[in-house]
Parts: structure tokens; C-alpha cells; sequence
């Protein structure tokens, strides 16, 4: 009876301890969060307020409206949209197989042509960036989404290796019995590795969306055209020369333009919260 | 060469090669050309709209002597070796407090991961913000709470580079969800039967937690590296390099070089150092990691 | 087991066919009309009226179709080199980010535009544009851009704080021998306050935002020879010369002094804050700037009255201020050069400049539009429409071009000294100490940037 409640207790105590460890930390990472909020609903004349104030004097929510309004929102809404999904499956399709292969079969070459793929993300891409534009432009791609979007469907080393890891977390005793049972590698991969790498894949579709989603330096490169434009390049209409920046607009529409990453993210959770994890490691 | 190969092993071979051809294909089509191209930019005089003029290795031998590649070395490898650690520790333990059943989780996750989506300009803009030595939240917390003269923070060659690393301590969202799905696949039954030999908390993260996540671990450790030793758009936005060199990152002294300078040909000699560097750390790691990495798919070939 | 393996094959083979089969039906232009486009620099008040300007250029011919492009700021040049790369550049670009109009033309860039000019002159009337606008266009006498609008300096001040401390204005007469630099310190100490008594001040006089190369021709100097202005590379500093080094020795000392000896200039720290904010003039916290024009862009906080003054002598008989002209440049590897040069001209006539200045801060090259300019930015302004002409002619008088324009790999001597200088500012060291080094580092760099040209 005794040990029963010290343990009770104890629990209520660890958890409290992780409650306010939870709290302090969420609030470090809300303030600046709440920063750009309060900015974004700042009069245009209380911007240049010095020393700067924290909570505005009459909130304008109207601010959201025109910041939208200023740029195509809806057209860019939709580019962006398309170049972000369609990343997402060629990356979660081709990464998947590929992965697979380095993870689980064995191969002569498979090492070294590993680490060619990990060096492959060793070169910042500022400096490959030209030869990257002049090769899009001899494939003719230039001013269109595909230099965004086909590259994906090759497989990206950034996801592949991450799979590499989670696949490589699956005990192999499963192979052998999936393959005793006359299951073929592609039975095995869609099987028993994409079933018990849920969490993993849903990391990978996570990341690809974010990633695609808030690409700057892709869309200024490849694309020309206004109307081919997507969120994150409309973000710097806001910014002009010499501070000439209109902060409670930009605030206001860098807010929106990350809110379909908040959306998906709450609701892609329950990947990572299913509760009850079958590896048929027992008995 | 070993004995011939058995059918089967040849079967695998073949499906491998199957498996990852979607990767050769893509690698041969768009990543070796231009890293080739970046190579040969490298023995060349090159400021990108004139063609490129062979040099040899001359931008090699100017980088040896050159004070600021020195400096940017060294800013980049203080920042790596301080931020990578300390994010893996810091993301590990939230991740841990994450996985717990307790309420209002859902909310929690979704707070710790807005900073990674909030990117760019903005976020660099705000921490300007925070920093500011006057004006700053950052300060005015410090003296309120514990009556600290905070330092100049971004103004000071001695904090700027600790400021950037708090400052990417505030992104380690990313990392937290990986980590989440890798608790997820560690199967409870581990933990309960170390609960009836009578292990502890501390035991149980030791003995299960770490061996069962160093697959996932050396994935963080080895990116956790590659990025921060591209760390860019914060030095590029709030520091330009300042002060006086104290936040010269390297690829910011690349990016100079190759956009601002003119010289694409040194700036691509001072990024194949880089991935000479990156690549030496990443073989080491890769090497040691029998020692420390547990993969339940480890078998004898 | 054969079967499994053919279906895995069509599954890849599949994956790849179909990215290459949409490759391949890549859309074919009909360019009937010749295409030109121009890169331009994100701003919110430009990008707009550029629309409007393009629109009408582009109904009233037929043959043309222009199409904007636009970047920010930041990634203006990376964009531009990109384009050139692939052989495709902006039929129309500009010095707009840090590689100046002379760092193109060294590098055969851009074409010469005096034949244009002279068959189109009365179209053009060359004469119109504000001499110093041309010469900051000119490479080795040759124009290489026609300027479409560009940035003066003055003394910009808020009027308002000069009525509450019982000031009078600054002159607008550039040649007013009393309007020394000790005369405005001593009107900048007025200026400063501690408005709500705190101990800390929070309204500043003075703010000076030049660069040095400007600071050493204030006080009578020059950092670089004459020729380097032209289109030359420069071999060294002349920072050798006493006259130059004392000049630049005694300015760098001034301006360390306004921020720490007679505290009328914000701190670093608190001009970061200031500057983030927007031009530092709009807080209603800065007396009076000295600054390109930028300073009063956009709309101005209507709780202020404003005005412009002229930049006073730091010594007697010297006066010369920056100007920061834009000119639109051809590329050299154009396929339309005439084509762009239709536009180039449409944009630089007359009623296009009228629009562009309605609808932005801009002012315009053309003299005779400077009325316009005045009957536009009088209404803000304490100034008399004399007093905003006299000055004006003044900033157009006793200017030139931007040196970041004119100086031969610029950019990069501008962020060594820049990075030399911030433990100056900052208060850590001493004037002559950071003068020393910094010319080394900078001579250093010339070398560096003389090697980087490619031989042909």
C-alpha cells in the first residue's frame, strides 16, 4: 500500500517536473513568435515607434487583408501548392526504394557509393548553383516548376539516409522470415519496412513539404515570370531599399504563408503518437 | 577478391542496384555535372561571366596564405563544435519529455516545431530584435531576472558567435520530430522487461534509450555537422561577418567571394576544402560508429 | 520470383519514363515579337509603377513585348550572373545590388550607348540629364547606362524638434561659408535629449550615415586617384599622400567623437534598433541626417513637419557630397539591343519619368522635371520651393558619382574596411591604430581584385 502511493506520488512529482520544464521552454520559443504577432498587427506609423513597443495600441487586423492583397495571393498560393505536393510524393516515393536498397541489401559498391551520396550534400549549393541554372537551362526547364519538382523524384540524400537509419533500426530476423515465407524484396519493402517505418515517412513528407514550401533561393533562380511566382519569393515585396521595409505587412504575411505548415504538422502528429508499436520482436 | 558469389548474393546484388537506381540516374544527370564544373572552376580564374581561365592550383596556394580563410575556419569550427552537441542533447531530452503520455502534448509538439517553419528573413530579423545590447528582450530579461549586465551580444567579437548559437538552439524542431519517430520504434516491451529486472530511469535511458536510437543519433550527428558548417543566411542577414570578422562563417566568405568578388574560381577552391573537411569528420564518425551504433539489421556477410 | 523482379523494374522504369516524357514536351515559343527582359530590384512602390509603365510601352508597340523581372535586393547580382551563365541575361540591367556599372563594363558586360544617344538626341536631349547623373554613367568616356532616376545627398532634419528647441533651420545655400561642421555639432547638441528623464538620451542630433570615401572627400581628401573614378582600376590607395591620410585621419576622428565625446550620435547598438525600424528619421528620435535621399522615401509620419538643408563644410573651400545615379545598362549578349534600347528611352522620356515620380520617392534625372519633384515633396516640407531649389542645385552641383558605381571591384574594398572599421565604432580602438591596418588590408585586397581579372 505503501510503495504503491511513494510510486504515485512520485509520478505526479516527475511529471509536474516535466510540465514546468515544458512550459519554459515553449514560452522561450512563443516570445519571439509573439514578436512577430504583435508586429504584424502594428499601425504603419507605430512600425518606427522608438524605443519600440511590445503590445500595439489598437490592433489592426486589417493588416492580414493587406498584406494579401498587395501580392497575387491566391496564384502563388496554388504554385506554391503544386511545387510543394508533388515534391513531397517524388521525394517520399523515390527515397523510399532507395533507401530501402542501402539499408537492407548487400551489394559490392553499396559502401562507397553510400558515402558519394552523403558527399554529395557536402558542397554548399551556392556554389553549384550556376552550373545547376546553366544545366536546367540546356534541359530547357528555366521559367518552369520542373527544375523544382523532378529533381525530387530521384531520390534526395538528406531523406535517404535518414530512411537508411530507420530502416536499419528493424531487426533483419524479419527479412529472413518474410523470405522463408516466399515473400520477394518488393513484398518485404512494402510489407514489413514502409508498415514499421510509419513514423519515419511521415517525418520525410513533414520535412519535403516544409522544406519545398519555404524554398527561396529555388523559385528566385529557376523561375522568371510574375505569375509563376510562389509565397516565399512574394514575401520579399515587402522588404524594399534602405529600409523601406513594411514590417507589420511582412510580419503579417510570413505568418500566413507559414500556416499551412503549422496545419499539416498538428495533424500529421499522429504518426508519431500511434501508441502501439508492432516489431514482432517477442517471444 | 573473395570466393565467387552465390546466386543469391547475386539476386541481391542485382536488386540493389535496381533499388537505388533512381538515385544513380538522378545523381548523373543533375549533381555530378555541376560538382564537376565547381572543380574545374577551382583551378581557374573565374568571375562567372568571363570564361573561365586554367590557373592550376594557384587558388589553392592563395587560400594557405590567406588570413580570413584562416578565420573562417576557425569561427565555422567553434560554432560546429559547441551547437551540433548541444543541440543533439537539448532535442534528445525534449524529444524524451515528448514521448511521455501526459496532456496538452499536441500542442506542445506543434510549438517546438513552429521556429523550423518560420524561416528566412524574418526569423533573422527578429533575433536582431532579441540581441539588440539597449534594446534587446534578451538583456532586459537578464537584469530583471538575475540583475546581469548582459554583453553586446551581435556587437561583440566575443558573443556573436555564442548569440548564433542560442539563436539555432531555437531551431532544433526538426531534429525533435526525428527523434520522436525514432522513440517510437523502440518497442515498449524492452522497457517493461528492464522494469521487472528493477532498472531505474537513468538505466533504462542508458541501456535501451541511446543503443536503440544511435542509428538515429549518428544520422543527427552527421547532418548536425554538414549544416553547421553551412551555416549561412543568419551571418548573411544579421552579422555580415561582423564585427570585425568575428562571424565570418565560411560559407559566407564563399558566398562573398563567388557573388560579391568576383572570384567563383576561389570561392569553389575554398568549397572543396570545405568538402575535404566535412568529408574526413564524416568518414571518422562513420568509422567509429561499430563502437557506439547499434543496428538490430547487423549481420556477418 | 522472375516476375517480382520484372515488376519492380517497371515500377522504377515507370517512374523515370514518365519524368523524361514531360520533359520532352517543352513548350515551343513562337517569338513573333521580339522579347526583352529588364531585372529589377523588389520595392514596393517601384514594382508597381514599372507595371504600369511596361504596360503602356507594351500596347503602344506592337513588336515589343518587355516583361519584368524582379529580385530582391540581395539576390539581384547572384540572379544576373545566373542568367548570364546559362546565356540567357536581362536584355536591360542595372548597378542595382554591389557590383558597380564599371564592374560590368571591364567586363565587356554592357554596350556603349553615345551612338544611340546621338541618333535618338532629340528624343533624348541628352542636355536635360543633370550632368553629373551622365558622368556617373561614363566608363573611360563612353556612356554605358542612361540614368532613370538616382539619389542626392543632404542635410534631411525633422523641423519639428528644431521648432521645440528654439532652433533655426539649417541653410540651404551650399556656398554659406558660416555653415561649418563645428556649426552643426554645436545645433546637434541642442537636439539631444533625455526626453522622459531616465538618464539614458533618446532623441539624437545628429546622424551621419556617409561612407568613408565620402567622409575623406568632405575633408578635403580622396582614397583614390582621379583616374580610378573613370573606369581605371586602382593600383593602391592614395591614402599615402599626408594630405589624403590626414584628411581621412581627422574625419574618422569627428565622427567617432559625435558618437562618444559629444554624444549627439546614437550608439551602434541603439542605430541597429533605429535603422531596423525603417529610415532612421521617421522615429521622430534623429534631428537631422546626412544621408542619399532614401532617408525621406515612402510616407512620412504625419505628426512631424520636415525639411531639407545643405551639408555644411567640414573644411573651407571643399564641397563635394555623393551622387547615386541608376543607369540602365544593355547587355552586351542581348539578342534585342534595339529592341531594348526602345524601352531604355521610353523609360527616360519625359511623361514615363512624370509617372515614376508621382507614384515613388523618386527623383528624376531630367532637370526639367526637378519642378515637378518640388511641387511634389513641398507640401512635407518647411522648406520654401526656393530654399527646395537651391538646395537641390546645390546636391547636383557639388557631387559625384558613387564611388560603389565608378570603383573597380568596390564591393570588396568597401567590406574590408567596413569590417576594419567596426572596432572603431564600437569604441575599442583608437583612430590612427585602425587607419594603419586598414589601409594594408585594403591595398591587399586592390592586388587581389587586380589579379582576379580574366585575360581574354
Amino acid at each position: 500500500m505503501y510503495l504503491l502511493r511513494s510510486r504515485r506520488k512520485r509520478e505526479v512529482l516527475i511529471k509536474s517536473f516535466v510540465y514546468v520544464i515544458l512550459m519554459v521552454t515553449s514560452i522561450i520559443i512563443l516570445i519571439p513568435i509573439f514578436w512577430m504577432l504583435s508586429t504584424a498587427l502594428k499601425e504603419d506609423s507605430e512600425v518606427y515607434l522608438f524605443p519600440p513597443e511590445w503590445i500595439p495600441q489598437k490592433p489592426q487586423f486589417g493588416n492580414f487583408k493587406r498584406a494579401l492583397t498587395f501580392i497575387p495571393f491566391g496564384r502563388y498560393f496554388t504554385n506554391t501548392s503544386v511545387i510543394t505536393f508533388a515534391t513531397m510524393v517524388g521525394s517520399l516515393l523515390s527515397s523510399s526504394i532507395v533507401a530501402y536498397g542501402f539499408a537492407r541489401l548487400r551489394a559490392r559498391g553499396r559502401d562507397i557509393l553510400f558515402m558519394i551520396l552523403l558527399s554529395t550534400m557536402m558542397i554548399p549549393s551556392q556554389i553549384t548553383m550556376i552550373p545547376v541554372f546553366v544545366l536546367f537551362k540546356l534541359l530547357n526547364w528555366t521559367d518552369t516548376f520542373k527544375p523544382l519538382i523532378i529533381p525530387n523524384f530521384f531520390g534526395g540524400a538528406f531523406f535517404i539516409f535518414l530512411l537508411r537509419q530507420f530502416y536499419m533500426t528493424i531487426p533483419i530476423e524479419l527479412d529472413d522470415a518474410a523470405k522463408i515465407d516466399g515473400c520477394s524484396y518488393l513484398g518485404i519493402f512494402s510489407r514489413i519496412i514502409l508498415p514499421l517505418t510509419k513514423p519515419a515517412l511521415a517525418t520525410v513528407a513533414i520535412f519535403s513539404f516544409m522544406w519545398s514550401w519555404n524554398d527561396f533561393m529555388g523559385p528566385l533562380i529557376y523561375l522568371n515570370s510574375r505569375d509563376k511566382l510562389t509565397l516565399t519569393l512574394a514575401l520579399s515585396r515587402f522588404t524594399g531599399m534602405y529600409g523601406m521595409t513594411a514590417w507589420n505587412l511582412l510580419m503579417a504575411a510570413s505568418l500566413v504563408v507559414a500556416l499551412p505548415c503549422f496545419v499539416l504538422f498538428f495533424f500529421a502528429q499522429r504518426y508519431f503518437i500511434q501508441g502501439i508499436v508492432v516489431t514482432g520482436l517477442k517471444g | 577478391m573473395k570466393t565467387r558469389m552465390s546466386p543469391m548474393a547475386k539476386r541481391e546484388e542485382r536488386y540493389f542496384y535496381l533499388c537505388i537506381s533512381p538515385w544513380i540516374a538522378g545523381f548523373l544527370i543533375f549533381t555530378a555535372g555541376p560538382i564537376v564544373a565547381s572543380l574545374f572552376f577551382s583551378f581557374c580564374n573565374y568571375d562567372v561571366v568571363t570564361p573561365p581561365d586554367w590557373i592550376g592550383i594557384q587558388n589553392y596556394k592563395r587560400l594557405l596564405s590567406d588570413p580570413l580563410f584562416w578565420q573562417s575556419l576557425k569561427v565555422t569550427s567553434y560554432f560546429s563544435l559547441v551547437s551540433v552537441p548541444l543541440g543533439i542533447a537539448l532535442s534528445l531530452i525534449i524529444a524524451i519529455l515528448l514521448n511521455q503520455n501526459i496532456k496538452g502534448l499536441t500542442w506542445f509538439r506543434t510549438i517546438y516545431y513552429m521556429p523550423s517553419v518560420i524561416s528566412g528573413v524574418a526569423v533573422a530579423l527578429l533575433w536582431m530584435w532579441i540581441f539588440n545590447p539597449e534594446f534587446g528582450v534578451l538583456n532586459f530579461l537578464l537584469w530583471k531576472l538575475f540583475h546581469i549586465q548582459g554583453p553586446a551580444w551581435l556587437m561583440s567579437e566575443e558573443w556573436v558567435i555564442p548569440a548564433l548559437i542560442i539563436m539555432s538552439l531555437w531551431g532544433i524542431g526538426g531534429d525533435i520530430v526525428i527523434y520522436l519517430a525514432g522513440l517510437q520504434g523502440i518497442p515498449t516491451e524492452l522497457y517493461e522487461a528492464a522494469e521487472i529486472d528493477g532498472a531505474n530511469s537513468f538505466n533504462k535511458f542508458l541501456n535501451i534509450t541511446i543503443p536503440m536510437m544511435s542509428p538515429v543519433l549518428l544520422f543527427t550527428l552527421i547532418m548536425g555537422i554538414i549544416n553547421s558548417f553551412q551555416v549561412f543566411t543568419q551571418a548573411y542577414v544579421m552579422t555580415r561577418g561582423g564585427p570585425h570578422y568575428a562571424s565570418l562563417f565560411y560559407v559566407l566568405y564563399i558566398y562573398q567571394n563567388a557573388f560579391q568578388f568576383f572570384s567563383m574560381g576561389y570561392a569553389s577552391a575554398l568549397s572543396w576544402i570545405l568538402f575535404l573537411i566535412i568529408l574526413v569528420l564524416t568518414f571518422l564518425i562513420f568509422k567509429s560508429s561499430p563502437l557506439w551504433v547499434y543496428y538490430e539489421s547487423t549481420r556477418e556477410r | 520470383m522472375v516476375r517480382r523482379f520484372r515488376g519492380m523494374c517497371f515500377l522504377v522504369v515507370l517512374v523515370i519514363a514518365s519524368v523524361i516524357l514531360s520533359s520532352l514536351v517543352t513548350s515551343l515559343s513562337y517569338a513573333e515579337k521580339a522579347k526583352v527582359t529588364i531585372l529589377w530590384r523588389d520595392d514596393p512602390d517601384e514594382v508597381p509603377v514599372l507595371d504600369e509603365i511596361i504596360k503602356d510601352f507594351n500596347s503602344t508597340h506592337p513588336n515589343i513585348t518587355v516583361e519584368a523581372i524582379v529580385v530582391p535586393y540581395d539576390e539581384y547580382d547572384p540572379k544576373l550572373f545566373s542568367m548570364w551563365a546559362a546565356g540567357t541575361p536581362p536584355d536591360i540591367f542595372w548597378c542595382a545590388a554591389e557590383s558597380g556599372y564599371v564592374d560590368h563594363a571591364i567586363r565587356d558586360m554592357n554596350f556603349t550607348l553615345d551612338t544611340l544617344v546621338n541618333r535618338d538626341k532629340n528624343v533624348i536631349n541628352i542636355k536635360d540629364f543633370y550632368p553629373a547623373a551622365i558622368e556617373g554613367a561614363t566608363f573611360r568616356g563612353d556612356l554605358k547606362g542612361l540614368p532613370f532616376a538616382q539619389a542626392y545627398t543632404a542635410i534631411f532634419y525633422n523641423a519639428t524638434l528644431f521648432d521645440d528647441a528654439g532652433i533655426k533651420y539649417p541653410t540651404t545655400n551650399w556656398t554659406d561659408k558660416n555653415w561649418t561642421w563645428d556649426k552643426l555639432v554645436g545645433i546637434a547638441k541642442k537636439l539631444t535629449k533625455d526626453i522622459n528623464g531616465d538618464g539614458k538620451i533618446d532623441q539624437y542630433g545628429l546622424l551621419d550615415t556617409r561612407d568613408l570615401f565620402e567622409m575623406a572627400w568632405a575633408w578635403g581628401g580622396d582614397m583614390f586617384d582621379p583616374n580610378v573614378y573613370k573606369g581605371y582600376p586602382p593600383e593602391k590607395l592614395t591614402l599615402d599622400k599626408p594630405k589624403n591620410y590626414n584628411a581621412l585621419l581627422t574625419a574618422l576622428q569627428k565622427r567617432v567623437d559625435l558618437v562618444y565625446k559629444d554624444k549627439v550620435s546614437p550608439t551602434p547598438a541603439t542605430q541597429q534598433v533605429i535603422e531596423q525600424m525603417g529610415p532612421p528619421l521617421k522615429t521622430g528620435r534623429l534631428g537631422m541626417v546626412i544621408s542619399g535621399d532614401w532617408s525621406i522615401w515612402g510616407a512620412m509620419p504625419k505628426n512631424y513637419k520636415w525639411g531639407i538643408g545643405a551639408v555644411p563644410y567640414s573644411v573651407p573651400n571643399v564641397k563635394k557630397v555623393c551622387l547615386y545615379t541608376d543607369p540602365l545598362e544593355i547587355a552586351r549578349t542581348s539578342k534585342h539591343p534595339n529592341e531594348a534600347w526602345e524601352f531604355i528611352k521610353y523609360l527616360a522620356s519625359p511623361s514615363a519619368q512624370k509617372k515614376l515620380m508621382e507614384k515613388t520617392s523618386r527623383i528624376s534625372s531630367r532637370q526639367s522635371l526637378r519642378k515637378n519633384y518640388i511641387e511634389k515633396i513641398s507640401p512635407l516640407m518647411v522648406n520654401t520651393k526656393q530654399g527646395l531649389d537651391q538646395v537641390l542645385s546645390g546636391a547636383f552641383k557639388y557631387c559625384q558619382e558613387d564611388a560603389e558605381h565608378t570603383v573597380f571591384g568596390f564591393y570588396k574594398l568597401q567590406s574590408v574596411w567596413t569590417s576594419e572599421t567596426d572596432p572603431l565604432w564600437l569604441g575599442k580602438k583608437g583612430v590612427k591604430e585602425v587607419l594603419d591596418t586598414m589601409i594594408v588590408k585594403v591595398n591587399q585586397a586592390i592586388e587581389e581584385n587586380l589579379k582576379g581579372i580574366v585575360v581574354k
